[in-house]
């Protein structure tokens, strides 16, 4: 029973030797000019200083669904190749080639319709919250 | 294998599918004030895939292969899933008409609101035709999340944007619950496909897991279709979301939960007893337990209508009150059950949609919804206020209207059953009907009896929401130019055991 | 030291989902409530692993995959709407919102 888990103490190992090797080789091979810029802790962009319940800018929020999509569609159609695998075997693989091209098909046309609607511009036309802002209603019904 | 039997099988799938694909495209190449033309489309595909429909229902013969399901039994294309589908087509092309002219759905957004429409719709098929318990699960999702979206679809109200926030957590919380059964029935069975975790049960059906599945299974397919004591989204939902979604999700939404409820129920619930010799029941008293509930959701429905402002939340507690009848009829488990509860849906598709017109158009007028708009509207504009009378005395199920030949073959059904529990059934719906008279006639005497209010601006109906709504009335009022042949197909499409036996 | 089996993943697997009830039931702040939903389908996904164990085959993994992809559309579209609510009244806390009551 026990010798089952030295499989995962050996992963767990391999886990810590390959970030710390990894670190110190970096650390032989990159140039270190420090500058409180970099010294700061990396957050996605955002200013890591003071209260993390702030306002986040919606925008990170729309590209995170993106991502979402297309993080499970990747999820998705891994075990559907290993089921067409057999497809593949008894000579349809176009059949099942195609499927699964409209499978990505029908969701590329949901990235090009949030594209078209703009919805993945880092930089909106208009602001949409004046400073300070309990949300307004502000008609942006005309996309 | 992919045959060509599937995709004969799935071709009105195929349709909604497609058109909701180019609905979304036209929709990034028309204008936001031309987008409301997608609705045409939309229409087209509907009215496309309900002849494909109509098509496999009037099939002599079942499709080839139709007794073992299609996509290894993933898709179950039976004439109970086809009559189901055709009801969602109407429903969906019906939320296309009304809402075309609905000031609660801006114009840039009618193209989003005519491709979830289908969106659900196609979920709704495939509930219907699940035949496994992965398709139900993720049918229901697909109906779920674009309800979600539709229900808070009017942007900047709160309102409808607390009743979709609502809509998700129980949602959430039901479909959660569902995958719990499933897992469970997993767990049991070692299968998915429904009749196999059927037969899988037969051995173990009375320990305690079994029940837990179910009862988990019942959470999700219960809260779909507004089952006490899982209905606490509907009044919400149906008061915040635009009236022509109100409109779709009480019909559309409902009769899917009730297409998936009856094929679980007759595979999982009961087993099934090969030999097309009647559904036994199984060691789980089902009967027992739905009966319960559909008591108590009818009293439920009926009670919290009275005293309604609003009438999209008074339509929204008498249709927990109809999925209250609906349920009692699904204890029977025989053909002529379902086929009344077929009937039933056509019924409650003309008298629901035809209300829900009504509201749509005096809300356009005066921009709210509430009981006072309806005050002297016989007077000042008796069209109207005839049409909406005749929608709700149909409602109440009062002769000669088609809601009393609706509830007349659900009563029926029970009563043939002939065991004083379902006499005590009928008697408890009989009672809620005569509950449900009050809150009706209170709207019907508001607008006949009360003086109109002097600020009260006029209802305009416009030429095509005239002729439907007096479509909508004439066939409500005289369903007996169409009733028989109705029944006549639900009855054949019911009768094919094969539906829920395979 | 007992073998663990099927019947330990159910128990373990039913305490996830009623934490996951639980927290619905009790906390008031939807981000909340939407990850104590995502537990209850967690429990359900560990059980069907479990169960694929016991039994073989891939239907178990492959229902799990399906899962979480719904789980994420059902996160997905319920922040959308929560964004939407906090645009038009100002706050996402259930407790806030009394428009709809009865």
């Amino acid at each position: 029973m026990l010798e089952g888990f030295g499989v995962i103490l050996c992963f767990i190992l391999f886990a810590f030797a390959f970030v710390g090797i990894n670190l110190f080789l970096s650390r032989l091979l990159r140039p270190s000019r420090p500058s409180p810029e970099k010294a700061m802790p990396y957050e996605c962009g955002e200013d890591p200083v003071g209260d993390a319940w702030i306002r986040f800018n919606p925008r990170f929020y729309m590209v995170a669904l993106v991502f979402v999509v297309f993080e499970v569609e990747l999820a998705v159609i891994l075990p559907v190749t290993v089921c067409l695998k057999s497809w593949a075997a008894a000579g349809h693989g176009a059949l099942a080639f195609w499927e699964l091209m409209i499978f990505v098909g029908i969701l590329a046309l949901g990235l090009v319709y949030a594209w078209r609607k703009g919805d993945l511009d880092w930089v909106r036309p208009q602001p949409r919250f004046s400073a300070g802002t309990p949300a307004k209603p502000v008609q942006r019904e005309n996309r | 294998m992919l045959t060509l039997a599937d995709l004969d099988a799935i071709a009105p799938e195929i349709t909604l599918a497609v058109t909701l694909g180019l609905v979304l495209v036209l929709d990034l190449l028309f204008r936001p004030a031309e987008r409301r033309l997608t609705g045409w489309l939309a229409l087209s595909g509907v009215t496309l895939a309900a002849s494909q429909i109509v098509k496999n229902l009037a099939a002599a013969a079942p499709l080839p292969s139709a007794a073992a399901g299609f996509f290894s039994g993933m898709f179950v294309a039976d004439s109970t899933a086809s009559f189901f589908k055709l009801i969602f087509c109407l429903a969906a092309a019906g939320a296309v008409v009304i809402g075309y002219r609905s000031s609660e759905i801006s114009r840039a957004r009618h193209g989003e609101y005519h491709f979830l429409l289908l969106a659900a719709t196609l979920g709704m098929c495939f509930m219907a035709s699940a035949g496994d318990l992965v398709m139900v699960y993720l049918a229901v999702e697909m109906l779920s999340q674009a309800s979600y979206i539709l229900a808070g679809y009017i942007r900047n109200n709160p309102r409808s944007s607390e009743g979709a926030l609502k809509y998700v957590i129980y949602g959430g919380v039901a479909s959660g619950a569902m995958i719990f059964g499933i897992s469970i029935l997993y767990g049991f069975t070692g299968v998915t496909d429904l009749v196999l975790v059927g037969q899988g049960l037969a051995g173990t059906a009375s320990s305690p897991a079994a029940l837990m599945a179910f009862l988990f299974m019942l959470v999700g397919l219960g809260f779909k279709v507004a089952m006490v004591p899982f209905h606490m989204w509907a009044p919400d939902v149906y008061e915040g979301a635009p009236a022509p979604v109100t409109a779709f999700l009480s019909i559309g939404s409902k009769a899917a939960g009730f297409a998936v409820l009856l094929r679980v129920l007759f595979s999982v619930g009961a087993q099934a007893a090969p030999g097309g010799g009647g559904i036994e029941a199984a060691a789980i008293p089902w009967r027992e337990m739905l009966a319960v509930l559909a008591v108590l959701t009818m009293t439920v429905g009926n009670l919290s209508a009275i005293g309604q402002r609003s009438l999209k939340r008074l339509l929204a507690f008498s249709s927990v009150g109809h999925a209250g009848y609906l349920l009692a009829a699904c204890t029977t488990a025989t053909a002529s059950g379902v086929s009344s509860i077929l009937f039933y849906f056509v019924v409650y598709f003309l008298m629901t949609l035809g209300a829900f017109h009504v509201v749509v158009l005096v809300s356009n007028a005066t921009g709210r919804d509430s009981d006072a708009d309806y005050a002297g509207l016989g007077w000042k504009q008796p069209f109207l206020a005839a049409t909406m009378s005749i929608f709700l005395v149909s409602l109440v199920g009062l002769p000669p209207t088609a809601g009393f030949l609706g509830k007349w073959y659900l009563f029926t059904a029970l009563v043939e059953m002939g065991s004083w529990k379902f006499l005590l059934l009928t008697l408890a719906a009989l009672l809620n009907s005569v509950i449900s008279l009050y809150y009706y006639v209170y709207i019907i005497k508001k607008m006949w009896i009360e003086e109109p209010a002097p600020e009260g601006r006029r209802v305009v109906v416009g030429f095509v929401p005239g002729i439907l709504l007096a479509v909508l009335a004439f066939l409500t009022v005289y369903p007996f130019g169409y009733g028989g042949a109705v029944l006549a197909a639900a009855s054949k499409a019911a009768g094919d055991r094969a539906s829920f036996l395979r | 030291m007992t073998p663990v089996t099927l019947a330990h993943y159910a128990y373990l697997s039913a305490g996830l989902f009623s934490v996951g009830l639980a927290g619905v039931l009790l906390r008031r702040n939807f981000l909340t409530i939407l990850m104590s939903v995502e537990l209850m389908a967690n429990a359900a996904n560990l059980l069907f692993i479990a169960a694929a164990r016991q039994h073989g085959g891939e239907a178990g993994h492959v229902l799990v995959l399906l899962v979480i992809a719904v789980a994420a559309c059902e996160a997905a579209v319920g922040l959308a709407i929560a964004v939407g609510l906090y645009r038009a009244s100002g706050t996402v806390n259930p407790n806030a919102l009394a428009e709809l009551k009865g």
